[in-house]
């Protein structure tokens, strides 16, 4: 006999998903009309203006039995596709993929929840979405109550639950769903501490059962604790597969690729360029240089380059993220109201000012932004890195070691008794 | 618990033919579940709750006797005005409210559609099989109306035949020829909406080109051909002589082109709709 655990269970061969970009209107219909025609061979003189744009780009991977596979990349690299390709929520453009088993995909908890209905009757017709016979959801009925732990609410209209209890009845019937394969969103996002980590225990059980997994999400820290194996995507194709801690050395040193290239020469921007960040500095203000201490105040100064003159508000904003791709704070002139208007000058700066700044020594990279009130113009992801030293930012001498966190706060400790 | 060694191809080059209506039969658990909702939540926040359908019926026939009865003066095949609408109405308004559902089958779904996959063909045929509802109450308001009229005067020539078993059939391919249409607009205005714009307007004028607001007889012999070809004439002047004893459009020569329409434009529907549903979450 084969070994159970070397059986694949999911393969997948050059699966593409092309995407036609612009909006629909009369041009997709003339398009249409010159497809049809070229079908029955008539030509005519109306051009092809579609513009198309590969979510997925050829991939081929494969998933054994029992594996439990991260899926990580940046925001468009194709993960959301992926997963809506292989849960048949939509179709490739080429390629296939041969799934062995019941797949169950949980891109959300509480598809299809009626608010009119009680908690009893979305069970149902939750779990029967699922695919889930009603014989099968009777068998689960009380183990899906119990879990839920709202026994005395369930034959209660669920608009009259709190969003906790929502979830909580939500999750409970994903969590029975018991599928061969789960694929799974980052749906652990939403909820509370508590509820995350009786998801997460609720994974880690399905994982242990031999169950495959396959798993979305931007918290590298839980790809860690859950994942054997770990895909990264960019830009549609597969950068790395293979074990998890290389994995995500590779893609958070990903950033430092780029550590090279000038940001004015960046390519993979977002937005409508007529406003390009052509560089942005970190400077320390006391000594007016590169190097940061914490605890020290700092002056982040981007320069823009724009093609016309506007002289409405822009805005401004620079994601921070520490070395495990953790977002840490957003900065930007949106929270504080401060006007940024540029006027006719096509170079202009754009300064930040940042007073004690409270993040541990380290390296961490940033995001840059920047919109019209109306419009995006350029959006820049891991536009760089900067790096803060060790400072004085208790004022005694002593600094939070590096395994303690990345923020710091100011603090005084009194007694009472 | 579906066999663990089931084989899912996800590919793209599928072709038009492909429906996989056999993965309906696997997912009827839901079909049943969703018609439920539809029970329980059709009169949740209304205050008269099913009345609406009863007075639906009682007022379009009260209107339409005014005014097509007494003030047009449109022959009614020698039956009471009244009850010549109100079943005319029963099996119209039938086709209605399914072809309305019917037209939004993908986008009214999209939330679900978006999130988890199973046959996309089940929430409109849920919607068809709950609608049913509606119809059964009409029914019944036609039942009483023929008692009060037959109580009045009892010589009254209108009745039930007994060949009105036979009903359900053609309640059947109502909802087969409501839900074809359905899935051609829904289908084709997942990308250009104008169709559904138009679906609006084209009910309206569907139901003054089908023998609604009168009997086929009254038109021209030569125009008679042709109507034929509207799949309702059959159904609806059947309904008549089924539930009122006479009319003249149920015969053969209006049975074969009402069939085979029905059947084609199915066949046409499904292929449009199964064809659009693969990628459809990709326009919304």
């Amino acid at each position: 006999m084969i070994n159970i655990l070397d059986k694949t269970i999911i393969e997948v061969k050059n699966l593409t998903k092309r995407y036609s970009l612009g909006s629909i209107g009369f041009v997709t219909f003339a398009n249409d009309v010159r497809k049809l025609l070229n079908k029955w061979g008539i030509r005519l003189g109306i051009p092809n203006k579609s513009e198309e744009f590969l979510a997925l780009d050829k991939i081929s991977f494969s998933v054994k039995k029992g594996e439990v596979i991260g899926i990580i990349g940046a925001n468009g690299a194709g993960k959301s596709t992926l997963l809506k390709i292989l849960s048949r929520i939509t179709e490739p453009s080429s390629g296939q993929a041969s799934i062995t088993g019941r797949v169950a995909s949980l891109l959300e908890v509480g598809t299809g929840f009626h608010e009119d209905m009680t908690g009893r009757e979305n069970i149902y017709l939750n779990g029967s979405l699922y695919g889930l016979t009603r014989k099968e959801i009777e068998r689960k009925l009380p183990s899906i109550i119990e879990f839920s732990q709202i026994e005395k609410f369930i034959d209660t209209p669920v608009k009259r639950y709190s969003s906790g209890m929502y979830v909580r009845l939500a999750f409970a019937v994903a969590a029975h769903l018991e599928p061969e394969i789960l694929i799974v969103d980052e749906v652990l996002a939403v909820g509370d501490a508590e509820f995350q980590k009786k998801c997460i225990g609720k994974m880690k059980k399905v994982s242990d059962s031999g169950r495959t997994v396959l798993f979305v999400s931007h918290q590298l820290n839980m790809i860690r604790n859950l994942c054997t194996r770990c895909i990264m995507l960019e830009n549609g194709k597969i950068k790395h597969d293979g074990e998890v801690e290389e994995t995500l050395r590779k893609y958070l040193s990903g950033s430092s690729d780029k550590k090279g290239i000038a940001i004015s020469e960046r390519t993979d921007r977002r937005g409508k360029n007529n406003y390009i960040v052509q560089d942005i500095t970190f400077l320390g203000i006391e000594k007016n240089d590169r190097t940061i201490l914490c605890g020290s105040d700092i002056e982040i100064t981007v320069k823009v380059v724009s093609k016309i003159p506007f002289e409405t508000n822009i805005q401004c904003a620079i994601a921070i993220f520490d070395n495990n791709g953790n977002i840490l704070t957003d900065l930007s002139n949106f929270f504080t109201n401060d006007s940024l208007i540029p006027g006719k000058q096509n170079c202009f700066e754009i300064k930040c000012r940042l007073s004690e700044v409270n993040l541990n020594a380290g390296t961490y990279r940033y995001n840059c932004w920047l919109s019209t009130d109306i419009e995006l113009e350029d959006h820049v992801l891991n536009a760089g890195t900067f790096i803060i030293n060790e400072g004085n930012f208790f004022f005694t001498g002593k600094s939070l070691p590096l395994n303690k966190g990345s923020v710091l706060l100011n603090q005084k400790w009194i007694i009472s008794t | 618990m579906i066999a663990n060694t089931r084989r899912i191809i996800i590919r793209a080059s599928r072709k038009w033919w492909e429906l996989e209506v056999g993965d309906l039969l696997n997912y009827k658990d839901l079909l049943f579940l969703l018609v439920r909702k539809d029970f329980v939540t059709s009169y949740k926040q209304t205050v008269l709750g099913p009345i609406w359908v009863i007075l639906q019926a009682l007022m379009g026939s009260a209107v339409f006797t005014i005014i097509f009865g007494k003030i047009a003066g449109i022959e009614t095949n020698g039956h009471p005005a009244f009850l010549f609408y109100l079943v005319g109405n029963l099996a119209w308004n039938y086709f209605a409210s399914v072809f309305g559902t019917g037209c939004n089958s993908l986008q009214s779904n999209l939330p679900l559609f978006s999130k988890v996959y199973f046959p996309r063909l089940i929430p409109p045929i849920a919607d068809a099989v709950s609608k049913l509802i509606n119809f059964l109450i009409q029914f019944l308001v036609y039942i009483l109306a023929l008692a009060i009229y037959h109580s009045n005067s009892p010589a009254l020539d209108s009745g039930i035949l007994i060949e009105a078993f036979l009903l359900p059939l053609l309640v059947l391919q109502i909802a087969v020829l409501a839900l074809g249409l359905g899935f051609i607009v829904s289908a084709v205005s997942v990308k250009y909406r104008d169709l559904s714009r138009f679906a609006g307007l084209a009910t309206q004028f569907l139901m003054y080109a089908t023998p609604v607001i009168y009997p086929i007889s009254e038109i021209p012999k030569a125009y008679q051909f042709w109507m034929a070809w509207n799949p309702l004439t059959f159904i609806v002047e059947s309904f008549r002589y089924l539930l009122l004893g006479s009319a003249s459009g149920c015969t053969i020569e209006y049975a074969l082109p009402s069939i085979g329409m029905t059947v084609m434009i199915l066949l046409i529907g499904v292929i449009l709709y199964n064809n659009c549903q693969r990628t459809y979450v990709d326009y919304a």
